[in-house]
């Protein structure tokens, strides 16, 4: 058996009797649709082949592929968690409704706890209010020499569970306007705040995400290309013996849709690492709130989700990359 | 029409206004094994191009298999060089596939099916001589086996016409003889052979007949 030098390409590892096998004609004939499954699966073997032969080169650009997904993966996870944490604070918001003096106050909660926006009403008379005041501040003798209760009854509406910010603030202008109510507060502007806050970094994952599909596109391309231009010649070849691009196109295409597979598993891979190094200081920041806040991660379909977008990316730039060049390679 | 190949007064001229073939005429008959003679630079590639469509003409026609090759569409090249048989000086193997492989390389591009690939890659092996190289690499193999294998793989595919540019260019006298005998054996099978050769002692050897070419123009006396 002839040594290999060192300068030649790795060989197509198939021995004879490998060939015998995949060549048996009883057992691998189909018709059509058995032949172009053929040619696919002999594609498939070929650029796996090529990434197994280029192993520095290939993972160098599965890794870059793999940040460039992580991070925008990464700023989705942390704007829904964020999401999360607002609307779990977005409960806590409640509505202040101050009553006039002669208002009927516990017929009334009694009445808007029926309404379908409001969870619960808790009626505070003034007594209860001017006791409470005395209790938690230092102006009980103050208080005392007014001689008179300067507070009004109060209603503390609690808005329904997932009520959008939008529809707390119109219930609150519209409990404002109820006969009995002098005046409703909102005491919100932190939550709305928040919420501004978690919309801008949503908007900013869709737009780094755009922008760091377009960076795989451009690096699957690229890498497409630099392998269409290593093999010129022996694309210059295939089509003297008749190749039309689309055949050439094949392997290539391929190769970008694996690069993207692989992209996006390694995504996956520094996503969860990311994940574990930031576990401890989440753990301690779950704490502070009583355990009252859960972190989520990437769930399954955002995994797959995340491997479709990567595919498809290497598919798209691959295609555009091998379409491109091989329309510039004539044999000479 | 019993002419495989047709030039009808084919100019050929390259950007600086060089004359690579001029006011050429010939005819190859089907079934005919002829050679293409002359000095570097005589047009002897050109011609094979042409047929090849790997240039078009300048002015003139040429027909293949009766078929006008004007008519035919950049987008039909691939399918017209499917029914041609190639062979070249260098070889032009590719060496990350095996010698079966290379071979094969034509008939998947076709499409065919796997017993039909397996049956003519055999047979297209076992006519060249190195049926028991199959899973070997090109490189391992000498020149004149790499000659082989590119005739195996530009005859496995049944052409009507199998073109051959310089193919005993790097060999030695003796595998360039084989080689010839390889064409002969293939031609008296029916297959129409053109070979572009400067190897004027080897095309005298085997009488056959001689388009010679000087300058880009027919020798009167072919």
């Amino acid at each position: 058996m002839p040594r290999r030098r060192a300068n030649q390409p790795r060989p197509n590892r198939q021995t004879p009797q490998r060939t015998v096998r995949r060549n048996n004609p009883k057992a691998t004939d189909h018709g059509a649709v058995g032949r172009r499954l053929d040619a696919h699966r002999r594609c498939l073997h070929d650029s796996l082949r090529h990434i197994a032969n280029r192993r520095l080169a290939s993972a160098l650009t599965i890794v870059v592929i793999g940040i460039t997904l992580a991070l925008p993966a990464g700023l989705f996870i942390t704007a829904k968690n964020l999401a999360q944490v607002t609307s779990s604070w977005q409960q806590s918001v409640t509505i202040s409704l101050y009553l006039n003096a002669d208002a009927d106050g516990p017929s009334l909660a009694r009445d808007l706890s029926q309404q379908p926006d409001i969870a619960n009403t808790h009626f505070i008379s003034a007594k209860e209010g001017l006791a409470y005041l005395k209790h938690h501040s230092q102006l009980g003798p103050a208080l005392d020499a007014l001689g008179q209760n300067p507070l009004p009854a109060v209603i503390r509406i609690h808005p329904r569970s997932g009520l959008a910010s939008h529809k707390v603030q119109a219930l609150a202008k519209r409990l404002g306007n109820h006969s009995g109510v002098k005046r409703a507060r909102l005491d919100a502007g932190w939550v709305r705040r928040l919420n501004a806050i978690v919309n801008l970094a949503t908007r900013a994952a869709f737009v780094v995400g755009i922008l760091l599909g377009l960076a795989v596109l451009f690096i699957v391309g690229n890498t497409i290309g630099l392998e269409i231009e290593n093999r010129r010649e022996q694309i210059e070849v295939m089509k003297l013996l008749g190749a039309t691009d689309a055949f050439i196109r094949r392997p290539f295409i391929y190769s970008g849709v694996l690069y993207g597979l692989f992209g996006s598993l390694a995504g996956l891979l520094l996503i969860g690492a990311a994940a574990l190094a930031l576990r401890t200081p989440l753990g301690n920041l779950v704490a502070a709130y009583n355990g009252g806040l859960s972190i989520a991660g990437l769930s399954l379909y955002g995994a797959l989700i995340l491997i479709g977008v990567g595919m498809a990316l290497g598919w798209v730039g691959s295609g555009f990359a091998a379409t491109r060049h091989l329309a510039l390679i004539e044999p000479m | 029409m019993n002419d495989i190949v047709a030039f009808e007064k084919v100019v050929k001229r390259y950007p600086g206004d060089q004359t690579a073939l001029n006011n050429v005429s010939l005819r190859l008959a089907r079934g005919e094994m002829a050679f293409v003679t002359g000095h570097s630079g005589a047009g002897k590639s050109t011609l094979i191009k042409l047929i090849g469509l790997l240039e078009r003409p300048t002015r003139g026609r040429i027909l293949i298999n009766g078929r006008d090759l004007s008519q035919v569409k950049r987008r039909d090249v691939a399918s017209y060089r499917q029914r041609l048989g190639m062979i070249f000086q260098s070889y032009n193997l590719l060496h990350d596939r095996s010698v079966y492989d290379n071979v094969a390389l034509p008939l998947e591009i076709r499409g065919s099916a796997r017993s039909i690939i397996d049956r003519n890659v055999r047979g297209a092996l076992s006519t060249v001589g190195l049926l028991q190289y199959g899973h070997r690499l090109p490189g391992v193999l000498s020149g004149g086996e790499q000659q082989r294998v590119g005739i195996a793989r530009a005859v496995v595919g049944r052409p009507h016409l199998l073109l051959a540019d310089e193919p005993t260019g790097n060999l030695d006298p003796e595998l360039s003889a084989d080689i010839m005998t390889l064409f002969q054996q293939l031609n008296r099978i029916g297959t129409s052979v053109l070979i572009a050769s400067h190897d004027i002692a080897l095309v005298e050897r085997l009488g056959l007949r001689r388009i010679r070419l000087d300058h880009g123009q027919l020798d009167p006396q072919h």
